[in-house]
């Protein structure tokens, strides 16, 4: 154990729990809205990914790399994460509004087989490792010896905008009171004269929206995307979730970059074998000590 | 003809009660006594008596061997019915008593010689610690939260055996011996198919006597409405960590034949997946329901295996047989208010009956 | 009365659906005629169809069939056509008991495929009840011939020669000073890290303590760190390659240039795709691969497997077209099909494969396997141009 790791674990956890944050926040609106655990969510993201990748296959040409192309492919991938997302909901989970959540939660597993295998048996997707057809610059700055690039320094950028974007929406808009209010107690809302269907949808599309902008982002950094990788960061997602306090979009955010932190500290000390553990360990004291959650949750007590 | 107290009950399919099955029609002599049996018990009868012959009839050892993992999943399904379906917790971390069970035995049977069938009260001992362990301080938590420390112990102990030389880390534990008792050693396909009927058979019965015991109706209690059953003076966290505990027995018990079946056991079998093939199981079947956890794990075991015709896509079949499943039938193949096979069945007949007698059509009466 | 209108209908549907349950998967989707009758020599092949190995698991199917095809239009074993069946083990122990049993049920005379040695294991007592052939491509654990069964085959040599190459490479070629040695938790990676620190202790080469990184990680920037920290002259990679490309591309954005070794699970043209310009330059350990051999076998085999499948070979798809080619070859040296009389063939069998001389030992391990040292230069794998010394 090499303590001196530390700080620029910390640091490099930081940048892991951005992405963990963009797909924690949208996880953890739909568990406020619907007390669903959204297996298929991380799938969301994975197909987003790929949606990404074939666009920018087409358009880019050569290794130079075209911001511009990058922007709208972005922009264009979040829609489409955002109208998957919405498509689910309409098709599998509003139907079950009345059933039991664990019914619900299995048809989100089934939603999940049904996206990660289409992927795999699409031509020109398929099991393999993809590599993304950008490559951005590994330009940066030099801090105690370690390499930062400003690629990182951006992408960490983007997430903070759309977090607080969406938190903004939440915390600060009529929108988000309402959203609020149909997590807090479904039927008083419908009774105040709120549109609970379009408002569930509301969310499921910010959802699907955040992660797509974390599927281009990550994919841009890590350069290969594969059709498993939804269900691990969508487990990460859903701890993080519980962790800062369900419904709660900062609490959320907090438990992303915390889970991020942890997991890349614990990976140093211990190694990377064990920093599931580290983290999990984390979790459990955290509950432990906060039973609901960092920063508390935004969903009423089920009396 | 007596009414059906069933009709009276009209149970909403939101939250399945247990009153269906607690009361009964008043009759006399046979009735009485058929009535007394539980819901179903003939089909099962049948069912049993077709699997008991299953080896015989079918000469295929795919299909027995296909059969025989139904039933460790149903031994599987029927301990977690216990946590989620009669007590209403969310656990999403079974396979961890799955795996206490099969490696307790496979590090005793391949490191110190044992039989399996003595090792079977220390794999059992061991997870009945590991529920008292994490069930104490956890259960007390509300089910979204139990959830995600439920998946983080099945997550833990999936990490801890592939980490530790001691259990073989990721290649796991090889040339586990075979169950041997009364002389009689099974190593063959059809004989672990029957070691396992006797199990699942066993666990049916017994999670069926608790059901109607006190114990059973604490739990059911609990799942309904946590806060009265409290007031009525259940001991809530008690009677939870007793869930708990029951099912990690049935866990590891069905862990520990497991490795004597296969021999070799390895970590990936233990994890997260496993896990939610037995939630998959129990909530596709009916929560709560026993027959339901019956059903369940057979739908899920069989339709990938039937499915692979479809080769590379027999998973993306799964996935939209599984969504249309519970979107069409939310409650469970065979939830705990019955198959509701009589109510389509009356009013089936009614609209039949309504037919044959015109004039009462139109003049609005109802057909006796 | 309850008993009457329930439990007949329910009686009937159970009954159905039990029968459908038999009935279903009893119905072969390909003739499961024994060899004479239909003409066909009928080999199994289980491998992962789903999961996080489908990729590898296509790589195998794909060389195998290569290697039929090219036999069939030659006549075929024994005047018979060699026909596939391929059965999905999604590298579960579970499901490939199932695939073990389901191919066996439908008459296969031997099984030539396998990549997870965890999924092998319990299948191989299915096989050994059968009598059939079972011809291991990828997987390669010591569990696998350790369990005493005369009918396992291993064409992959596994652990050990790996090993052995490594340490050759980094005490006599590199000359490495601090080596961190990671794998990705899987049973053959975490043999080969193994036996490589084995293999240094005592040289001059010091080992740090052998990083694990589970294979959903893509992140690696704790893992560089700690080396960073540790002072590590060389890093050796013993997992597979899609984390390799991850490994070495985050190594070198982070300015880190020590020299970069991956065992043979990495060597995959997804490798260098992925890593981009950060491949170059990174050494690998691999038994001899096709494109390395000269003669025309080899070439023959580059060209077809690109040309068919429009994508170059994995690093199991030789391992796949050998395993088949011992099997055409045993039988025909038995003159018989009889799964028996092939399993005595395949043990006195030595011929040259893509892999190098292929060989078995009495237990069913591989023999004649010989390893070499690949560098990535313009953005291909070449030989490298200084080889360790050949033990």
């Amino acid at each position: 154990m090499t303590w001196s790791v530390v700080v620029p674990d910390i640091v490099a956890g930081l940048f892991l729990g951005a992405f963990l944050a963009l797909v924690a926040v949208g996880y953890s609106m739909v568990y406020g809205i619907l007390r669903l655990i959204n297996f298929a969510h991380g799938d969301f993201y994975m197909l987003a990914a790929f949606v990404s990748y074939s666009l920018l296959a087409v358009v880019t040409v050569g290794t130079k790399i075209n911001w511009g192309n990058v922007v709208w492919v972005g922009i264009v991938t979040m829609i489409a994460g955002g109208v998957l997302a919405v498509a689910v909901e309409r098709l599998v989970y509003r139907p079950m509004r009345r059933a039991a959540v664990l019914s619900v939660m299995i048809a989100a597993l089934g939603v999940s087989q049904v996206l990660e295998n289409g992927v795999l048996n699409i031509p020109g997707w398929g099991s393999n490792y993809l590599p993304f057809p950008v490559t951005p610059p590994s330009t940066g700055f030099n801090v105690d010896g370690v390499h930062y690039t400003w690629t990182q320094v951006v992408i960490v950028a983007i997430a903070v905008v759309l977090i607080m974007a969406v938190w903004w929406i939440v915390n600060r808009t009529m929108l988000g009171t309402a959203m609020r209010a149909v997590a807090q107690d479904r039927a008083a809302a419908t009774l105040m004269g709120i549109n609970t269907d379009r408002i569930i949808s509301l969310v499921f599309f910010i959802g699907g929206a955040l992660a797509g902008a974390a599927a281009v982002t990550s994919s841009l950094y890590y350069g290969q995307i594969n059709y498993l990788e939804g269900f691990s960061l969508g487990l990460q997602a859903f701890t993080a979730a519980v962790m800062g306090g369900i419904g709660n979009v900062a609490g959320a955010a907090v438990g992303g970059l915390l889970l991020g932190i942890l997991e890349s500290v614990g990976t140093g000390l211990f190694g990377a074998q064990w920093a599931l553990l580290f983290a999990f360990g984390a979790l459990v004291l955290t509950l432990w000590l906060r039973p609901t959650g960092l920063l508390g949750e935004r969903v009423a007590q089920r009396v | 003809m007596p009414r059906e107290s069933k009709d009276l009950a009209a149970p909403s399919e939101i939250a399945p009660t247990a009153l269906s099955d607690v009361e009964q029609p008043p009759a006399s002599g046979l009735n009485v006594a058929l009535s007394r049996l539980p819901p179903g018990l003939p089909v099962a009868l049948v069912a049993l008596g077709l699997a008991a012959f299953l080896p015989a009839l079918v000469q295929n050892t795919y299909i027995v061997s296909v059969a025989m993992q139904v039933e460790i999943l149903m031994c599987l399904a029927l301990g977690l019915n216990f946590v989620v379906g009669l007590c209403g917790m969310l656990d999403l971390g079974f396979a961890a008593f799955f795996a206490i069970g099969s490696y307790t035995t496979g590090l005793l049977s391949v490191d110190s010689h044992w039989p399996i069938l003595a090792t079977m009260p220390v794999a059992v001992v061991a997870s009945l610690i590991g529920a008292v362990f994490i069930g104490t301080p956890t259960l007390r938590l509300r089910s979204d939260y139990l959830a995600v420390i439920t998946l983080g112990f099945g997550e833990i102990i999936q990490n801890i055996v592939t980490n530790l030389n001691q259990t073989g880390g990721p290649e796991g534990i090889s040339g586990i011996a075979p169950l041997s008792m009364a002389g009689l050693t099974i190593t063959s396909t059809a004989g672990y198919f029957y070691v396992f009927l006797v199990l699942t058979v066993l666990f049916t019965w017994v999670s069926y006597r608790v059901r109607r015991s006190r114990l059973g109706r604490a739990w059911l209690a609990i799942r309904e409405d946590e806060d009265t059953a409290h007031a009525m003076g259940i001991k809530v966290h008690r009677f939870k960590l007793y869930a708990y505990m029951a099912g990690s027995v049935y866990g590891s018990i069905t862990g520990s034949l497991y490795g004597a079946a296969f021999i070799a056991i390895a970590p990936p079998s233990f994890g997260f997946s496993e896990s939610l093939l037995v939630v998959m199981a129990v909530a596709m079947g009916g929560i709560g329901s026993i027959w339901g956890a019956l059903l369940g794990a057979g739908v899920v075991i069989a339709s990938p295996e039937m499915f692979r015709q479809f080769a590379s896509a027999r998973l993306l079949v799964f996935g939209f047989l599984l969504v249309l499943i519970m979107v069409l039938r939310p409650q469970g193949i065979w939830p705990e208010t019955g198959l509701g096979v009589e109510r389509r069945a009356r009013s089936v007949a009614r609209y039949v009956r309504g037919f044959a007698r015109p004039e009462s059509r139109r003049s609005g009466e109802k057909a006796p | 009365m309850r008993i009457k209108s329930a439990t007949c209908l329910t009686g009937v549907a159970g009954v159905l659906l039990a029968a459908a349950f038999v009935a279903v998967p009893s119905v072969p989707s390909v003739a499961s005629a024994a060899t004479g009758s239909s003409g066909t020599y009928l080999v199994g092949v289980s491998e992962p169809m789903t999961g996080a190995e489908a990729q590898a698991g296509t790589e195998i199917y794909d060389g195998e069939l290569l290697a039929v095809d090219k036999i069939n239009a030659a006549g075929g074993v024994l005047g018979h056509k060699i026909v596939l069946q391929e059965e999905d083990d999604a590298c579960d122990p579970q499901t490939s008991v199932n695939a073990a049993n389901k191919l066996v049920s439908l008459g296969v005379q031997a099984m030539v495929g396998g990549y997870c040695s965890s999924a092998a294991q319990p299948a191989e007592a299915i096989y050994a009840r059968a009598g059939i052939p079972n011809i291991q491509a990828a997987a390669n654990s010591s569990t696998l011939t350790e369990a005493g069964y005369h009918n396992v085959f291993l064409i992959d040599p596994g652990g050990p020669l790996q090993a052995q190459e490594a340490v050759g490479l980094f005490t006599k070629v590199l000359k490495v000073k601090t080596l961190f040695i990671a794998d990705d938790l899987s049973t053959y990676a975490v043999n080969v890290a193994q036996l490589t620190a084995k293999g240094l202790a005592g040289t001059s080469v010091k080992v740090l303590p052998i990083e694990a990184v589970p294979s959903t990680d893509q992140d690696f920037s704790s893992v560089i760190e700690t080396l960073r920290v540790d002072k590590a002259t060389a890093v050796y990679w013993t997992g597979y390659f899609a984390q390799a490309a991850e490994f070495v591309r985050q190594l070198r954005t982070d300015g880190i240039t020590i020299p970069f070794v991956c065992a043979d699970g990495s060597v995959d043209p997804t490798f260098i795709k992925d890593a981009g310009a950060a491949a170059n330059g990174t050494y690998a350990t691999i038994a001899v691969l096709s494109s390395f051999l000269t003669g025309s076998a080899a070439k023959a085999f580059d060209s077809a497997y690109s040309s068919r499948f429009h994508a170059q070979p994995g690093p199991y798809s030789a391992y796949g077209y050998d395993g088949i080619y011992a099997l055409a070859d045993a039988a025909k040296a038995a003159g018989s099909l009889s799964p028996a009389k092939v399993i005595t063939a395949l043990h006195s069998l030595k011929f040259a494969g893509l892999t190098g001389e292929v060989s078995f030992a009495a237990n069913g391990s591989r023999l004649g396997a010989h390893f070499v040292v690949l560098e990535v230069i313009g953005g291909q794998y070449k030989l490298a141009p200084q080889q360790p010394p050949t033990t």
